[in-house]
């Protein structure tokens, strides 16, 4: 079991990643378009060189200023978006593709292929060509071939991406059971496949890493506005008056529950919200201990079977999701006054 | 589509014309003269003899193999006069008909041994010092081919050529690039050659004399000026020339 | 699905373009000889060129692809200014008129240049042998193998060789297990190409190798000889060349679909 430690910097790409990730742990990444999260995957790979830093693998160092280990001997596994099965091999051939490079005959190749395909799923597959095969398929066949070759380290750049949901659900399960106990990079868009995977997580933007740790605190207590995102909650911020009250704008309270890592008086603070708990009056809701807050519509978005309206509350962008039905009986139009109501047991306070 | 048309239409007429002499007070009568290659040189300075004497006439030449002319003239090609370098080939033309009248001799053509200027293989002439060295002749079937084997034959010399090539001229251009030792050409072709080559005279070449045969085609249109060409092709003028290119030696 | 369909007009030029391509052939065979076909077929000197055409297209192409591959790979993966300097010349040869690649191989390795003296001393005398004729048509077949499998090396995706390296596969693993047989296709029409070529190759062979029944004339010097001497066994043999010509180039429409990159 090796862990991998990068610091690879490429001004040419405006680059400079550091990142530890332990032994076994399988490491989310993620962060905006163009943050320099597939450059991370490619240094590590060999696809990429570094001008300068450290690339080691265990005790390996394969990458440095002066040292390029070429991509086949890095023992390095790379799972892209497109399954790229080699078209000309049949299933059982592609899988045993990883150990036959690596010197194994024939024979011991061929069952290790047989043993990865039946850990997929996909056994009854061996003998048919890469055109033959859907989607999610072709994906947990190129899972078997990565894995036959043992590599010290899994780089997944997106896996998922290209399938149906679906079957996206289903792959996912078999990788998070494959990938289990292995040293892996897991580049994603999904806060689910983090959830199911990763236990770890780290945020790329601008070229470096801003953020680093358990992914289960990064995604309960997400802290920057890509991360509120990604967890599809709003993210406020303010000064605590005390455990259960955050200003949020001078004379704006929103009182909430404290969280494990309390509000502290008089220090900055977060108030995390999901847009369903969010609902909307025209006037004053009064009753059960709420927060109702003044707010202006900015903009409306339909999204299926529920409606974003995206809110201006206190000079903080807030979403609220509505049925159509209460958009329409409400009179909602961009620039309407609004008073946005949520429940204190809705809003979860915690340390900035 | 009319457009279209039009613009093909053009471009049809525009290339055929490309070859007609540009507007202006034109010459306004063709004479077209299909000559064996080997007459190149030689009907080309006649041929400008022939306009200056003829105010108003041009005269058009296609210079090839002479049975090549003689499948262009029996698909119908539009020549007032043919030359041919061997009486075989002008016999096919007068048995197809194409012919007026019966055609004369007007020259003849011997063959002669050359070499690489310097000699490099030391060819002494159709004998013992060819053997090993690289000759080239003519493909038996081709006139000048044809008048080499029967040569060899009188001569009772057997040749044991590298190559046996279609057209004269490259038997003689690959002696001048020195890719061959020596080669068998006509003596025309060897003066031709100037001093990139040099000359063996064979002895008893004149055993095998090339006959060159001229006549007038039977669908001219410029009979007069056919036989006005053939005569000065035959008279003085014209032999002049001819000899000068080492024809009739 | 319905494809917006083509102006009627169109098919007046381009029946007029099937005309123009397929009277001259067509006026061929109506020309042959059929009931002395067999016999002047038959006859030595066509044998023998014919057989002397396949002996040395067979090499050439075999030769084509044992020089030309690695070159279309090397290619394939240049870039800058040596890359194109490298293209044009390795594609020069296609467009080159047949007598000039004849004139430009005997000043390169004719008995009086540099090189071919050179070899001459060591004992390859090239002029007017069969080796001459095999090295004129590699010179002029070569680079359509070269073109096709590059044009097919530069259209295939990195991402097979990405899978295969980081499986673990070092290059020549890559090339031998995925980027050959990926391209095969694109080799096999190539070959085909350098083959149908080499069969009409005509003017270098002239200009370098000579003319010598069973040595060096192949059959369209056999052709431009008997044109000369006799017409009929020219437009026989010229048969010969178009069929032999027409079934390879419809061999290499066939390699060009690829079985598994339908879908």
């Amino acid at each position: 079991m090796s862990g991998l430690y990068v610091r690879g910097v490429v001004p040419d790409r405006g680059v400079e990643l550091d990142l530890d990730v332990p032994a076994g742990s399988v490491t989310a990444v993620v962060g905006p378009n163009g943050a320099g999260k597939t450059t991370l995957l490619h240094l590590v790979a060999g696809l990429v060189r570094l001008q300068s830093g450290r690339i080691t693998i265990g005790e390996r160092e394969v990458a440095s200023a002066d040292t390029y280990v070429p991509v086949h001997h890095r023992r390095v596994a790379l799972l892209t978006q497109r399954p790229a099965l080699f078209p000309h091999l049949d299933v059982l051939a592609n899988v045993a593709f990883g150990p036959r490079a690596a010197g194994a005959d024939r024979t011991a190749a061929n069952v290790r292929a047989v043993a990865e395909l039946y850990a997929v799923g996909c056994s009854d597959l061996a003998s048919r060509r890469p055109d033959q095969l859907s989607g999610g398929q072709a994906q947990r066949v190129a899972i078997a071939r990565a894995l036959a070759t043992d590599p010290d380290v899994v780089l997944l750049d997106e896996p998922l991406a290209g399938l149906d949901i679906g079957v996206a659900a289903e792959v996912r399960h078999t990788l998070a059971a494959r990938l289990r106990g292995r040293t892996a990079l897991f580049v994603t868009h999904e806060a689910l496949d983090i959830w199911t995977i990763a236990d770890r997580l780290v945020v790329v933007d601008g070229g470096r890493v801003v953020e680093d740790g358990p992914a289960i605190d990064l995604l309960t207590r997400p802290r920057t506005p890509f991360l509120a995102q990604l967890c599809g909650t709003n993210l406020v911020p303010g000064v605590a008056l005390d455990d259960t009250s955050l200003e949020v704008a001078p004379g704006v309270v929103l009182r909430g529950v404290p969280d494990d890592e309390p509000l502290v008086p008089g220090g900055a603070g977060l108030a995390s919200v999901l847009p369903e708990a969010v609902a909307l009056h025209l006037s004053d809701p009064g009753g059960s201990p709420r927060n109702a807050l003044a707010a202006e519509v900015t903009s409306i978005e339909p999204r299926g079977q529920v409606v974003r309206v995206h809110l201006d509350l206190a000079g903080h962008l807030v979403a609220a999701d509505l049925t159509p039905q209460a958009v329409a009986e409400l009179g909602l139009a961009p620039g309407s006054s609004v008073r946005a109501s949520v429940k204190a047991t809705q809003v979860r306070l915690y340390r900035r | 589509m009319k457009k279209f048309a039009a613009l093909v239409a053009l471009l049809v007429v525009g290339a055929c014309s490309a070859t007609q002499p540009p507007a202006g007070p034109a010459p306004t009568t063709q004479l077209v003269v299909f000559a064996a290659a080997s007459l190149n040189t030689t009907f080309a300075s006649l041929g400008t003899q022939f306009e200056a004497a003829h105010p108003g006439v041009k005269v058009t030449f296609s210079f090839d193999g002479s049975a090549a002319l003689v499948d262009q003239l029996k698909a119908g090609a539009p020549a007032d006069v043919f030359a041919s370098a061997d009486k075989a080939n002008m016999d096919k033309a007068t048995s197809a008909g194409l012919m007026a009248g019966a055609p004369s001799l007007f020259t003849t053509n011997v063959l002669t041994l050359i070499v690489p200027a310097g000699n490099p293989a030391k060819i002494t002439g159709l004998d013992a010092s060819l053997d090993g060295k690289k000759l080239v002749v003519c493909a038996d079937g081709v006139p000048c081919g044809t008048a080499t084997k029967k040569l060899a034959g009188l001569l009772g010399v057997t040749l044991k050529p590298v190559s046996e090539e279609t057209k004269v001229t490259d038997v003689r251009t690959k002696v001048e690039s020195g890719q061959a030792d020596a080669g068998i050409v006509y003596v025309t072709d060897a003066k031709a050659s100037g001093d990139k080559v040099k000359t063996i005279a064979i002895s008893g070449a004149d055993k095998v004399r090339n006959d060159y045969v001229i006549g007038a085609t039977k669908d001219s249109k410029q009979a007069a000026l056919a036989a006005a060409f053939i005569e000065l092709v035959k008279g003085p003028d014209g032999q002049k020339v001819l000899a000068a290119a080492g024809f009739g030696a | 699905m319905i494809r917006p369909s083509l102006p009627r007009w169109v098919l007046v030029p381009a029946g007029a373009a099937v005309l123009f391509l397929a009277v001259p052939l067509l006026a061929m065979l109506v020309r042959v000889p059929w009931v002395a076909l067999p016999t002047l077929l038959a006859s030595p000197a066509a044998v023998d060129a014919l057989w002397l055409s396949l002996r040395t297209c067979a090499l050439t192409t075999v030769l084509s692809v044992v020089l030309g591959l690695p070159l279309a790979l090397v290619l394939s993966r240049s870039r800058g200014r040596w890359a194109v300097v490298g293209r044009t010349l390795a594609t020069v040869p296609m467009v080159l008129p047949p007598v000039v690649a004849g004139l430009a191989l005997l000043v390169a390795l004719g008995r009086r240049a540099p090189l071919g003296g050179w070899l001459a001393a060591h004992g390859v005398d090239l002029a007017f042998t069969t080796g001459a004729v095999v090295v004129a048509q590699t010179f002029v077949a070569m680079p359509y193998l070269v073109v096709a499998v590059e044009g097919a090396l530069r259209s295939a995706s990195d991402e097979y060789g990405v899978a295969a390296a980081t499986l673990g596969a070092g290059p020549t693993t890559v090339l031998r297990r995925v980027t050959l047989p990926l391209v095969a296709p694109a080799v096999a029409s190539g070959a085909a190409l350098a083959f149908a070529r080499a069969l009409g190759e005509f003017g270098a062979t002239l200009t370098f190798a000579g003319s010598l029944q069973g040595t060096t004339r192949t059959l369209p010097l056999e052709i431009y000889l008997q044109r000369e001497v006799d017409t009929d066994t020219a437009i026989a043999l010229s048969v010969v060349l178009i069929v032999l010509a027409a079934v390879l180039v419809a061999g290499t429409a066939r390699f060009t679909k690829r079985p598994w990159s339908e879908t």
